[in-house]
């Protein structure tokens, strides 16, 4: 999936905004896809802004206070903050579980500002190379966030903003944007449910009901 | 094949037993459940002996130096062993009458199932691993990349139980691709309203 025109830092050739130049001349996108392109840093921004919130309610000591991920919260669109507040929430999810494991990848990699976006790429381009679903976007962007908390402790500034170029350059060289199009933009993580929560319900809710008509029409 | 030192034991106990030609060529076998290990025992069965069996259709029928494993493990075999035709030995090793059972296929170690202790070793490594946080990356294997394979597998596994909200009729839809669960669910269901009846 990866060129090598890929090598190039990201902002070569995402143009943000409107009009201009179509940005891939062999293959233009189309108005969804141009639009989960142009939303996609802030999404990522959103998410890590409520991220951060959330890992700073629960653990107050642990999570360094990092001015860049503070001021985002003035900075987003509604339905940008929307859909990373959402996916926050089900990063929330994937944190729990896997959260040592991030901190080991992490340790594993020693990523820092010169080969911070190469490894990015690499590790993004393989993990898509199988195909596209939700859990691998939320996975990328729960990784990312945790690339910029790490690189943030170890004394860098400003990697935030960078990752989520990174972040958004690559889904709209990857095909990911397209994808994510598809499903009818980023506005489709809102709808995200957990099915094993539902089934959890409706067990429930036959439960109460079977109790209550046997108790009405067949007790003595 | 070098006999074992095994092989010598079991000979001198069964002298009586067994034909003086036929001892010469063919050792004994444990039978299974006995204390030492078979394939401790016999680590030339591994290597796979077919280019040097005589097990082939055309050649002279040689018995050959050392069975496979499935003929002294099989439960099909069991019978055979038991059996009154062959040698009435008692002395905890059987011999292989090559007259009456078909010739050992040569050993295949790929194709062979990992004996009971091997799996719960296997499985206890594997534990040992995810409890240590992450599994051993092989180390031929570039960081990034076993990075992007984890990423994968926790998106896969996280995607398997988020999906998009779906109608009421999409979820029966879904319901009829999964009848074994919702007939598992049925059933609690009912146990669990006849209980309380």
């Amino acid at each position: 999936m990866a060129s090598g025109s890929n090598d190039k830092p990201p902002g070569h050739h995402l143009r943000r905004g409107s009009g201009g130049q179509p940005r891939r001349p062999s293959s233009q996108l189309s108005n969804t896809e141009e639009q989960v392109a142009e939303e996609t840093e802030e999404v990522f921004r959103s998410y890590a802004f409520h991220r951060y919130q959330m890992e700073r309610q629960e653990n107050a000591e642990e999570v360094p206070v990092d001015p860049e991920i503070t001021e985002i919260s003035g900075q987003l669109s509604s339905t940008a903050n929307d859909v990373g507040r959402r996916l926050a929430f089900i990063g929330d999810d994937i944190n729990m579980r896997y959260d040592n494991e991030f901190q080991e990848m992490l340790k594993h990699l020693q990523p820092n500002m010169d080969n911070a976006y190469d490894y990015f790429r690499r590790i993004a381009t393989s993990l898509f190379e199988s195909g596209i679903n939700w859990g691998r976007v939320i996975a990328l962007l729960g990784f990312g966030y945790r690339m910029a908390i790490h690189v943030y402790q170890n004394g860098v500034r400003g990697f935030l903003s960078r990752i989520a170029r990174f972040v958004a350059e690559f889904i709209v060289r990857n095909s990911i944007a397209r994808w994510i199009a598809q499903q009818g933009g980023w506005v489709a993580a809102l709808e995200l449910d957990n099915d094993y929560f539902k089934y959890v319900l409706v067990v429930l809710a036959v439960v109460v009901v079977g109790q209550f008509v046997v108790r009405r029409f067949f007790s003595p | 094949m070098a006999k074992q030192p095994s092989d010598l034991n079991c000979d001198q106990e069964e002298s009586g037993s067994l034909r003086s030609t036929e001892r010469s060529a063919r050792p004994c076998y444990l039978r299974p459940g006995a204390p030492t290990s078979l394939q401790s025992q016999y680590p030339g069965n591994h290597s796979g002996e077919g280019s040097s069996s005589p097990s082939s259709p055309q050649g002279p029928f040689v018995p050959p130096a050392s069975p496979s494993p499935f003929t002294t493990r099989s439960p099909l075999f069991m019978f055979v062993r038991r059996s009154s035709l062959l040698s009435g030995s008692s002395s905890g090793c059987f011999s292989f009458d090559m007259d009456r059972s078909p010739a050992p296929m040569s050993c295949d170690k790929s194709t062979q199932t990992p004996s009971p202790p091997c799996q719960a070793l296997n499985h206890f490594l594997s534990s040992m691993a995810s409890r240590r946080g992450l599994p051993l990356a092989p180390e031929d294997m570039r960081p990034e990349i076993w990075i992007a394979s984890e990423l994968r597998r926790i998106g896969d596994e996280f995607n398997a139980s988020y999906n998009p909200r779906r109608g009421f009729l999409d979820n029966n839809h879904r319901a009829v691709n999964n009848p074994i669960v919702i007939l598992h669910l049925l059933r609690y269901i009912i146990r669990l309203i006849w209980r309380l009846h």
